[in-house]
Parts: structure tokens; C-alpha cells; sequence
């Protein structure tokens, strides 16, 4: 068998890490190569250039009022966590807990993109066992209780055919979003009475579900409302499309009323339905997953034990403390402050609801929003964003990571000759004798590695001033392999330009940074790009460019986040549809 | 000689329990269920530690070592060649069998009956960044001397470099389908340490992290694993005929929605997708053979590695057969009944740098143990049907890869052995000389038989599948010298070519497939 001879089982963390560090180190093509040296970066101690400058504004996008409303093309099968939402509102959460039934769930595929992006989501249509197989668990527990019953059609009592009328009228008309047409409404009570009994029943309930039209987003449109290029939907298909954009799940009865009565027809009686919806625990489920994919929060990584040290807690599973209250952030700046996209990037409220994440925050614990007057601010100065698996930090990476996140800014791949070559010659980069940033600067001076590496080290060198833990901290330490710390090196934090302007955005600190970055025009139009691709689930393209603008003008205006996110939805294209492949 | 495979009817009466024919036809995605009278295809990747060096499994060797029987006067030649392109030329197995009964030493008469359902990929070479600690390169074409997280985790890929076949399958096959209750599964009998001499099977990156994949390691936990995903729904009479006309109604919404004029035709294609997958579930209903399926018996106590790998594959063709799984990564690291690895083998015993007797126990017990473990795998594989009735081992790719080419870790002139051709992707029944083409391809043309797209492939901006390590780091590996030394042996003398390196190194060649790879 293969075993390592013992030179090579030698732990040697330091070359490792460097190694880590240099791996995305040899960009190329990244535009042109600015003069001075890398090495440049490393700044000018003591030297704080002011914070003021009025806030940048986005670009607006070229918008054709002829091509509004044509964007969406086609149907969108649910997401799995629209179903999950979908099928908790009709059977209740203790259904849809229940071990059988997540068992059969947990069959179905999650098929939107995991982080990151929302635009790779995969409109196939769901694997259909999955769907049988949840459908029936699903009605094995409904219909194990009368109340169940009950609950789920309607109470329609021990009567059958009351039951079954129940089936269509209610709930069939909840899940399918729209009354059943007459012809649909008896062939569905035609099956259920064929099977009869309760058996009957549950056939009829999985025959809802599996339809398409309960975990598909049909929308057939109003024969008579048909333009050159667009089709009106109908409303109750406007009432799904909101409710779905807004809160992830099926409308609710108000909005289904508002649809049967075709009051769904203006924006100013869809944003009276929106600021409602908005208000719903659906609401913060859905926007609090959609900043968990979009900075990729399961990627979050617990720190070393080494580091975990400093404060005396334990770092195992850390990451999912800091992950809950990243969340709880978000959550608190949306829907109870009401907050701005300034303050997202900002407001220092933390949570320190645990032990540990109260040592972390230096805090006493508290099941309350907490002002920390520590430094931790907004959606980057925070744990979840900035706590590393290793003792050092890697400002390489940080600064790659937060212009891809944040900004939307990919830097080409590496070339593996560099990085190997590179890889290499780090050994003489001693931690013992520089800092993470000069070991991170050195390692990327060469001309064909700064050029890119301009670009994204000084957003991660002027956050040096949080540790590996992402905390605070005045000094860099460095550890020894038995954890204890042999030597510290000074902070210097200062970055001349940040590259996250036209004009040179020189910073002192992370707090200027992330003020800079809230005043961006890239943060903004990347959140705004962001927030459109993951409520259409798809790449966007020009006909959503006056959608687009709206947001981006929404955004710059200082408006509550919330406006933005109804502003997100609520927009003229809302009402229609595009004819591409329809036959006219 | 005509080997006779135990019979489908002997092998559901066996003693370790029925068999199943498929129940679900589960696992499809909508492009696969155009083809639903057709099986979905399985992947079966068996590693195994060590070699099967050149020498033994090259048909027609001209100076085999040891030496074995062979016609008077065989040479590589014997069997004509066919060039298929500038880099590969084929030969066929069958012919081969024909000139001297086998296909080569290791690769005896036992694998005649798979031969026209197989293929031989000898010459192959794996251009990685380090030639020691390679265990890898056969499940993530990769190596380094580390492993992704350091020692004592070692033997794995390269950073950056940990996308090991199973698991990009896993990651793509069920994307738009339902996951199956074992996504893969992943089997490596042997002693259930965290850290185990053969270490470098499943690796993953997970959320830009480079990690291990669990491998289930004993009979006990792989019975608990069979378990927890259960038997496949034994519905009765009544159920399923409700159920028949559940699914007629709804497929009543389906032809409803296909026919309007305002849906899309994109709408209409992916309305008829899921359509078939519903005709599907009915076939599966009608057919009513969800009761056949039924776990292998396993015993636990058992501690002879060969009837613990007897039981393993066979737990294995039942999760495949019965729709439990259609992605599995097997370990086959024991080299005996009570040998579990191949320890005390000499590096020395390299074709050429001695010449051992055939009676040494590497060549006449441990491949041969080995090789007869595979040839017992392929058979139960053959002796169960898919979900279409036809064998299973026809709608399978089963692979079976090494660490090394030869005994001292050598990188260049790898075999690769696949059989089945995942439900007629490949065409098979050939060796294929490959010219020291990389490795990395036999893996990128079974990823592409499998129905994965290059993007499903292809990571961190990187063509094609693994690593493909510059000159200086290989050349400073170690063994990349010593194996020119062999080249005087070499049958065809253009196998271990590094001149062709640069030239595989291109973006285009990176994505080339083999050519037996139907278009």
C-alpha cells in the first residue's frame, strides 16, 4: 500500500497555508497594469484620507418600453423551497415535519443553484417519484386524523360529498392558485368518487399535487388581452406571480379575493397587496435565504481551535452561530428597522445570543439587537462573512472573495504554470518575519500577478483590523504549532485606492471600507442584479432592463431595502408575459 | 472456450436472497426519459491500490513477464491494428481471445464472455504533479504528496484538483431529477479506521473546500445504509390501480397544457419531458414487479474478504438493479481471502528491474485474486435485469482503475479497464492502445457517457477533467526518469512518449474524448 514516509508527514502550516494563499494568486488578463509597484500597497501609515464624498450612482441600463413585460418566456417549476412552503401552508408544519414525510421530500431535488449565483436554476420538471412519493406520505398523515381532514379540506365533516366538493372549491383552488374549471372540477370529483371512501380522498388530494398546475407557475395569459409581443396574465396568475416573488409560497386568501374580484389590474393595488405580503414570516423565510445563497453563507468555516483560544469558546460548528446571526442581521435591518442599503452595509446592531457569539462580539449575551460599538458593522464586518479555518487571515482571498460577492467582480482564473512557480518561491516569506498583507504583496508584486491583484488585495489588506476569528484586533499574532503565540506584527490597514471606483477610493480602515462600498455604484448594481436574477431564476437580459433601472434608481434613493424589494417585483412587467414561441 | 455465467434464475435463488427487477424507474432526467423503452445508465467505479502492470495486462506482450502461455511467435502485431487517430489505435478483444484464448495474463479466460462488452485502455499516462503519492489519480486524475488536507489524510488530489468521478456524476446525474435514497454509494470493505491505507477513492470540494467522502467500510453499516434507504414500495393491487388512474389524470393536465395555444413550445417540450417520466411510473405499475425486489441477506461476522466482497457486489447489484442508487464507488483493496492489502510486495518486482517467477505470489495469487473478485462483480451484474429486462450490466459503465501503472509508482502507461458502455454510449470489444494519451481522458469519456456536459466537467476555469501537471514537477517526481528505462520493452515502442505532453496539454485535446465514444 501507498504510505507517506515521515519527512512528508511533517505539519507544516505555514508553507500550506501560503500555498492556499498563492493559488489564485496569478491572474491574468486583467486589464492593464497600473504603474508602480504592488508593493505600493502595503500604504502610507498614519495616513487617513476623509470619508466623505457623495455616494456614486448606478448606471442605468438602456430601456425599451417596447420590450417591457415580454422577459418572462415560459413556465418555472417551483423551487424546493417554494414546494416546501407551498405544502406547509396546505397540510401545516406538523405534516410536512413529520420523519415520513421528510423522507419522501428529501427525495426531490434542491435544483436551484446552492450559492452564489441564481441564474444556473434548472426548469426541468421535477422528477415525478419524487412528487408521488411526497404526495403520499404527505396524505397518509393528513388522513391518519379528522381534524387533519378537517383542517386540510375545508372541514367538510364525515360527509363525502361535501368532502370532495371541499376538494375542488378549497383546496384545489388554494393550491392550483385559481378556481377549477367545470370540467376539471368533475373529473376530479369523478376520481375520487370512483376510488371512494377516504382511500377516494387521498387519491383526489395527490391528484392536486401532482398536477402542474400546483408545482408548476402556469401562466396561460387572457386570450383577449394578447399584444404583438406580450400577453396579459391573468389574475390570479398576477396574484401568483406576486405572492411567489414576495414570499415564496402560495398567495394567501386576501390576495386569491383581490384576484377573484380583478382588482389585481394597477401598481398602486399590487403595492397595497405587497407591503401586506411583506409583512408576513413568508416574507423574511424567503429574503433571508436569498442574502444566505447570494453571499454563500453555508460556505461559512469555523476557526481554529488556536484562534478559538483567544476567547474561550470552542470553535466547533461555530460557523453555525455566526451564520444564524448574520440572518438575524439582515432580517432585523429589513423588517424591523426598515433600513437603507447604507445601512446593510453600516448599522453595528449584533446578536449575541449565545455564549460564544457574546464572547465574540464582546458582549453580554442577549436575546436583543445589541449596538456594538467594537467595530462589527453591516453584511461585511461580521464573523459570517470574515472568520477564516486557519490562524492567519488571507487577505489574498478576502479581497478576491468580497469583489466576487459584493461587488460582482470575477477575476480570471489562474495560470497553473505561475501558481506553481510561485508556489515555489513563497518559502522565503517567513510569517516569523512579515505580516499577512506584506506576505500577501510580496507574494503578488511581480507585474504579471499585481495586475490583477491590484485590483482585489486592497479591499482584503484594509480589512486586516479583523482577525482570523472575524473580530477585531489591534495586532496581528502569530502562532506557533503548539498554539501559542510567538510574536505579533503591527496592523497596517491603509489601502490608496480600493478599486471599487472610477476615481481612486483610498481607505484607512475596514469601517471606511465598508462605508465605500455602501456608497458604491458597484455594490449597488450588484445587489440589484442579484435581487433580480433570484426572483426570475434566470439570467437576465435586456428586456429587463427597465426593470433593472427601477431598482437601481430605487436604490440610490436611500429608500427603505423593503421598497426596493417590492419595487423588485412590483413593476409594469408583472402583468404580462412574452409570446415568443406561442402560437398566435 | 465458452464461459457460462451463472443463470438469472440460479442467481435470484441464490443464497444470499432474491433479486430484484427494477421497481422504480426512478432517477431519470427528462432527456433520459426520452428514451424510456432504454435503461437509465449506472456507474460503477472499482479502484484498487497498486497496478496491473503493462506487462500483464497488454494483449499479446511481446516478452511478457512472467512469462504465460502464448502461440509461438505472438507479438503485438498479431492481431491487426486499426488507427483511429493520430494518438490511439485499436485492436479487437475478440480476435485477440481468438489468437490465444484470453485476453493477457491478468485478464484471463474468466473475462471472455465481457469481452465484446468491454474495453481495454492500456498506455495510458497520468501527467500529475507528483508521482509518489498518487492513489488518487485513478478516481480524481490527480495526485499530490499530501493529499488536499495535509497529512495524515494523504493520497489525495492536488488542491483545487478534488472532483473525483462519483462525485461530479453525483453532483450532475441527479440535478434534475430526484435524488436516488443513496445518491452514491460508496463501498470500501475493509478495517473502519478514519484513516485507512487506501485513502484516495472519494474526494469532493464542498463550498470551495477540498474534503474525503465517507466510504461505508463494513458489511454491518452497508446492510444499516440498505436499510435506511428501504426496499423499493411493494404496493398492493388496489393501490396500484388507483394509482393508474391518478397518474391518467393527471397526465389529463399534461396533454391539456401541451395543447394550448398559448403555452410555448418550450413549455410544450419540457410538458412532454415529464409526461414520458409519468408514462414511465405507469409501465412501472402495470408491470407490477415492485415486489421482486428484496435486500441481499448480509452477514456481518463474515471475515473472509472474499465472501465480504461477494457480499458487498452483491448488495451493490441490488441497490442498482432495484433503483437505490445508479452512481457506486467501490474499493477492492484486499489482495486474498485473509490478505488485506499487498503489503510486502517489492518495488523491485517491476517488470524488467527483476524477473520474478511466476509462482510469486503477487502475479499468481494476489491479481489473480483481484481479477477473479471483478469477473464474480461483473457476473451478478450480468445476472440481474434493468429496469427495460435486459442485463444490468448492459445499461452500467463499470470501471475498474489503479493508483499506479507499476509497482513503483509509476505514472506512464496506465490500463484501464471499462465494461458495459453505460446502455450502448460506447462502442466496445476493443484494446486501445492510447498512446500515452492522459489518463484524464478514459475518465472524461466516461463522464461524457454518462450524459455529462463539459460544464458539469470542467472546474475553476480549468479544461477538461484533473490535473495536467507542468514538465518541471513531474520531471522532479522521481519516477518519470526510470521509466524510460522500460521503453526497450515496450511492444509497440511509442508508448511512454513524453514528447507529446505539450500536445495533450492543449484545451482541445484536454476535451477530446476517446474516439470509441458513440457521437
Amino acid at each position: 500500500m501507498l504510505r507517506l514516509p515521515s519527512r512528508f508527514k511533517m505539519r507544516r502550516p505555514t508553507l500550506l497555508l501560503l500555498l492556499v494563499a498563492v493559488l489564485p494568486v496569478a491572474f491574468q488578463n486583467c486589464g492593464q497594469f497600473t504603474a508602480g509597484d504592488a508593493l505600493s500597497s502595503l500604504g502610507s501609515r498614519g495616513f487617513s484620507a476623509p470619508v466623505a464624498g457623495s455616494a456614486e450612482s448606478p448606471s442605468l441600463l438602456a430601456c425599451s418600453t417596447s420590450l417591457n413585460g415580454t422577459s418572462e418566456t415560459g413556465f418555472r417549476r417551483l423551487t424546493k423551497s417554494e414546494l416546501v412552503a407551498s405544502l406547509t401552508d396546505l397540510f401545516g408544519a406538523n405534516v410536512l415535519t413529520s420523519a415520513a414525510v421528510q423522507k419522501a421530500i428529501a427525495q426531490i431535488p434542491d435544483q436551484a443553484a446552492p450559492t452564489g449565483q441564481f441564474t444556473t436554476f434548472d426548469n426541468s420538471i421535477p422528477d415525478v417519484t419524487g412528487l408521488l412519493e411526497t404526495s403520499q406520505a404527505i396524505v397518509d398523515q393528513v388522513f391518519a386524523s379528522s381534524s387533519a381532514i378537517n383542517s386540510t379540506l375545508g372541514g367538510c365533516g364525515a360527509d363525502e360529498d361535501i368532502c370532495r366538493q371541499s376538494l375542488v372549491t378549497k383546496f384545489a383552488y388554494r393550491a392550483w392558485r385559481r378556481p377549477l374549471s367545470t370540467s376539471e372540477a368533475n373529473e376530479m370529483i369523478g376520481l375520487a368518487k370512483s376510488v371512494g371512501g377516504t382511500e377516494g380522498l387521498k387519491i383526489g388530494v395527490m391528484r392536486v399535487l401532482l398536477s402542474p398546475y400546483f408545482h408548476q407557475h402556469v401562466e396561460i395569459g387572457e386570450s383577449a388581452s394578447t399584444e404583438t409581443n406580450r400577453i396579459r396574465l391573468t389574475q390570479f396568475e398576477i396574484a401568483s406571480r406576486l405572492s411567489f416573488r414576495l414570499t415564496g409560497t402560495l398567495p394567501d386568501a386576501v390576495l386569491l379575493g383581490e384576484a377573484a374580484a380583478g382588482r389585481l389590474n394597477s401598481l398602486s393595488s399590487l403595492d397595497i397587496q405587497a407591503d401586506r405580503l411583506l409583512q408576513t414570516q413568508s416574507a423574511r423565510s424567503l429574503w433571508g435565504l436569498f442574502f444566505d445563497r447570494w453571499l454563500e453563507l453555508s460556505s461559512t468555516v469555523d476557526p481554529t481551535q488556536t484562534t478559538a483560544n483567544e476567547i474561550g469558546i470552542s470553535a466547533d460548528n461555530l460557523k453555525a452561530e455566526t451564520r444564524a446571526e448574520f440572518l438575524k442581521f439582515v432580517d432585523y435591518i429589513i423588517f424591523d428597522k426598515k433600513g437603507s442599503f447604507g445601512d446593510l452595509y453600516t448599522d453595528t446592531t449584533v446578536f449575541p445570543t449565545t455564549d460564544r457569539l457574546a464572547k465574540l462580539f464582546g458582549l453580554p449575551r442577549s436575546d436583543m439587537a445589541v449596538t456594538s460599538s467594537s467595530g462589527f458593522a453591516g453584511l461585511l464586518l461580521r464573523p459570517g462573512i470574515l472568520m477564516s479555518a486557519s490562524t492567519d487571515t488571507n487577505p489574498i482571498l478576502r479581497g478576491i472573495e468580497i469583489r466576487r460577492k459584493f461587488l460582482c467582480l470575477k477575476l480570471p482564473a489562474p495560470s497553473a504554470a505561475i501558481v506553481n512557480e510561485r508556489a515555489a518561491a513563497i518559502g522565503k516569506f517567513s510569517h516569523e518575519m512579515y505580516s499577512s498583507r506584506e506576505r500577501a504583496a510580496r507574494a503578488t508584486s511581480e507585474a504579471r500577478c499585481a495586475s490583477c491583484h491590484q485590483q482585489s488585495n486592497p479591499l482584503g489588506f484594509s480589512l486586516e483590523g479583523f482577525g482570523p476569528l472575524g473580530r477585531p484586533r489591534s495586532e496581528e499574532s502569530v502562532y506557533s504549532n503548539s498554539g501559542a503565540v510567538t510574536l505579533k506584527h503591527a496592523l497596517d490597514t491603509y489601502v490608496d485606492n480600493l478599486n471599487i471606483s472610477q476615481t481612486l477610493t483610498p481607505s484607512a480602515n475596514a469601517s471606511e471600507t465598508a462605508l465605500r462600498v455602501s456608497k458604491s455604484a458597484m455594490a449597488k448594481e450588484c445587489f440589484s442584479q442579484r435581487l433580480a436574477e433570484a426572483i426570475r431564476l434566470r439570467p437576465l437580459n435586456e428586456r429587463d432592463n427597465c426593470a433593472t433601472n427601477e431598482l437601481r434608481t430605487s436604490l440610490q434613493s436611500g429608500r427603505p431595502i423593503l421598497e426596493v424589494l417590492r419595487k423588485s417585483v412590483v413593476t409594469d412587467a408583472i402583468f404580462w408575459k412574452s409570446t415568443d414561441g406561442v402560437q398566435q | 472456450m465458452k464461459y457460462n455465467p451463472i443463470s438469472r434464475r440460479m442467481f435470484l435463488q441464490g443464497s444470499l436472497g432474491t433479486f430484484a427487477i427494477p421497481l422504480l424507474p426512478s432517477l431519470l432526467t427528462p432527456h433520459e426519459a426520452k428514451a424510456a423503452a432504454t435503461a437509465l445508465p449506472k456507474y460503477i467505479h472499482v479502484n484498487s491500490p497498486w497496478c496491473i502492470p503493462r506487462e500483464h495486462t497488454y494483449p499479446l506482450y511481446l516478452n511478457p513477464d512472467p512469462i504465460y502461455p502464448q502461440p509461438a511467435g505472438t507479438n503485438p502485431n498479431s492481431v491487426p491494428w486499426i488507427v483511429k487517430d493520430a494518438d490511439t489505435k485499436y485492436q479487437s478483444l475478440a480476435s485477440i481471445i481468438a489468437f490465444q484464448g484470453q485476453i493477457s495474463f491478468v485478464l484471463d479466460s474468466k473475462w471472455n464472455p465481457f469481452a465484446s462488452r468491454m474495453n481495454l485502455v492500456t498506455n495510458a499516462a497520468a501527467y500529475m504533479a507528483d508521482n509518489k503519492f498518487n492513489a488518487s489519480i485513478s478516481a480524481c486524475a490527480s495526485s499530490d504528496q499530501f493529499g488536499t488536507t495535509g497529512s495524515p489524510n494523504g493520497n489525495g488530489p492536488a488542491k483545487g484538483y478534488a472532483y473525483s468521478v462519483d462525485w461530479l456524476l453525483e453532483q450532475a446525474l441527479y440535478r434534475s431529477t430526484k435524488s436516488a435514497p443513496i445518491p452514491t454509494l460508496r463501498v470500501n470493505p475493509g478495517n473502519d479506521t478514519e484513516f485507512e491505507t487506501f485513502s484516495g477513492f472519494c474526494w469532493g470540494t464542498f463550498n470551495g473546500v477540498d474534503k474525503r467522502i465517507p466510504m461505508i467500510r463494513t458489511i454491518a453499516k452497508l446492510a444499516s445504509a440498505l436499510s435506511a434507504a428501504g426496499e423499493p414500495s411493494t404496493k398492493n393491487p388496489t393501490q396500484n390501480a388507483n394509482r393508474l388512474s391518478l397518474i391518467d389524470s393527471v397526465l389529463g393536465d399534461f396533454k391539456t397544457l401541451m395543447n394550448h395555444r398559448r403555452v410555448s413550445a418550450v413549455d410544450r417540450q419540457r410538458l412532454s419531458d415529464a409526461a414520458d417520466l409519468w408514462r414511465n411510473v405507469e409501465s412501472g405499475l402495470k408491470n407490477g414487479t415492485a415486489a421482486m425486489c428484496k435486500a441481499p441477506q448480509l452477514n456481518a461476522s463474515e471475515t473472509n474478504w472474499r465472501l465480504i466482497h461477494q457480499m458487498a457486489m452483491d448488495a451493490v447489484a441490488y441497490a442498482l438493479a432495484c433503483g437505490l442508487t445508479r452512481n457506486v464507488a467501490y474499493g477492492l483493496i484486499q489482495a486474498g481471502d485473509a490478505k488485506y492489502d499487498m503489503t510486502g510486495m517489492s518495488d523491485s518486482r517491476v517488470p524488467g528491474a527483476s524477473s520474478p517467477a511466476i509462482t510469486d505470489p503477487f502475479f499468481s495469487q494476489d491479481l489473480r485474486w483481484r481479477s477473479n473478485m471483478m469477473t464474480y462483480f461483473l457476473s451478478r451484474l450480468d445476472s440481474v435485469s434493468d429496469e427495460s429486462g435486459q442485463s444490468l450490466l448492459n445499461s452500467s459503465l463499470l470501471i475498474w482503475a489503479h493508483s499506479t501503472s507499476k509497482g513503483t509508482h509509476g505514472m506512464l502507461g496506465h490500463t484501464l479497464i471499462s465494461v458495459g458502455g453505460a446502455n450502448g454510449k460506447l462502442e466496445t470489444g476493443w484494446h486501445i492502445d492510447a498512446g500515452a494519451a492522459p489518463v484524464n481522458r478514459f475518465h472524461l469519456t466516461n463522464m461524457l457517457a454518462m450524459g455529462l456536459k463539459l460544464s458539469d466537467i470542467e472546474k475553476n476555469g480549468r479544461a477538461g477533467y484533473g490535473e495536467f501537471s507542468s514538465n518541471t514537477i513531474l520531471a522532479a517526481g522521481g519516477n518519470a526518469t526510470g521509466e524510460h528505462d522500460y521503453k526497450e520493452n515496450d511492444p509497440t515502442k511509442r508508448a511512454y512518449d513524453y514528447s507529446k505532453r505539450t500536445y495533450f496539454f492543449s484545451d482541445a485535446e484536454k476535451r477530446k474524448p476517446f474516439t470509441y465514444l458513440k457521437a
